[in-house]
């Protein structure tokens, strides 16, 4: 099989990095390097590890807890309510001066 | 609609993406709270100025991860006060009652545990690219590195997490 330009490198963790991202461009190059995989036992070993990895990165994904969602709601109103509030006082400040 | 209101109704949605980011940059659940805040409180601050409604969340998760940064280096020059995250993690899924519920608190656990044994670098391009979605072209533009930097810390990364995790690496090795 020909061996696309870009692909004649043996980079296994790129490879592995890139196939497991779903970012391998071009379809010669996923062809070739499925063919590739067939052949090659360390970029096979690295394809899996990268895998594992990727899902084990993503199963510990979790709720935010409802009383953080309340929390945040109540210092953005604050924030808000001051962002309004602080040049009215700034506004008495200038006016007090004068 | 006032500015807050626009503000949540375009954030909120995104709070867990933004608690599991945190999750990644600090250990302890108040610090990962705190970081949380931080980060709603700053985009707030800049909400007037953010022009791109369509990217909500990898703005958001920058936010995040520049304070986090910061935050983590803060925390780290301190003397280590507690292993509490770890306890705390585990006394809360301890509240579920089911076997499985704890079989999975037990692993979770674990795989936080292998997570923080990462270098930032690695759990940094594993956070952008693998929980929050940037393609790794993306990542490098955040992370002010080469793309091919990217790949190789986030392939590192992964394969660390899998040797790290022995009996699900087994799956690996068994094949």
């Amino acid at each position: 099989m020909m061996t696309p330009r870009r692909m004649r490198t043996h980079d296994p963790e790129r490879n592995a990095a890139e196939y497991v991202s779903g970012e391998m461009g071009g379809r010669r190059v996923r062809r070739w390097f499925n063919a590739h995989l067939l052949e090659c036992e360390d970029c096979w070993r690295e394809v899996l590890l990268g895998r594992l990895g990727r899902r084990l990165a993503t199963d510990i994904r979790e709720v935010a807890p409802s009383s953080l969602r309340d929390r945040v709601r109540a210092v953005i109103a604050v924030e808000s309510r001051d962002a309004v509030e602080r040049p009215r006082r700034r506004g008495l400040r200038r006016g007090r001066r004068q | 609609m006032t500015d807050r209101d626009a503000f949540l109704r375009a954030t909120m949605g995104s709070m867990d993406l933004v608690y599991n980011v945190a999750r990644r940059m600090v250990r302890a659940p108040e610090d990962v709270e705190d970081l949380v805040q931080e980060t709603y409180l700053a985009a707030f601050r800049a909400w007037k100025d953010h022009r791109r409604p369509d990217r909500v969340e990898p703005w958001l998760v920058t936010i995040c991860l520049n304070l986090g940064r910061s935050r983590y280096r803060r925390l780290s020059a301190r003397p280590r006060e507690v292993e509490l995250s770890d306890v705390v993690q585990d006394t809360r899924a301890g509240d579920q009652d089911t076997e499985r519920d704890a079989l999975a608190a037990v692993e979770r656990s674990e795989l936080y545990r292998a997570m923080w044994a990462l270098p930032e670098e690695q759990r940094v391009a594993i956070t952008l690219v693998d929980l929050s979605g940037f393609s790794t072209a993306d990542a490098a533009a955040e992370m002010g590195t080469p793309r091919g930097t990217v790949l190789s810390r986030l392939h590192r990364g992964r394969r660390a997490l899998a040797l790290l995790m022995p009996e699900r690496a087994r799956e690996v090795n068994d094949r």
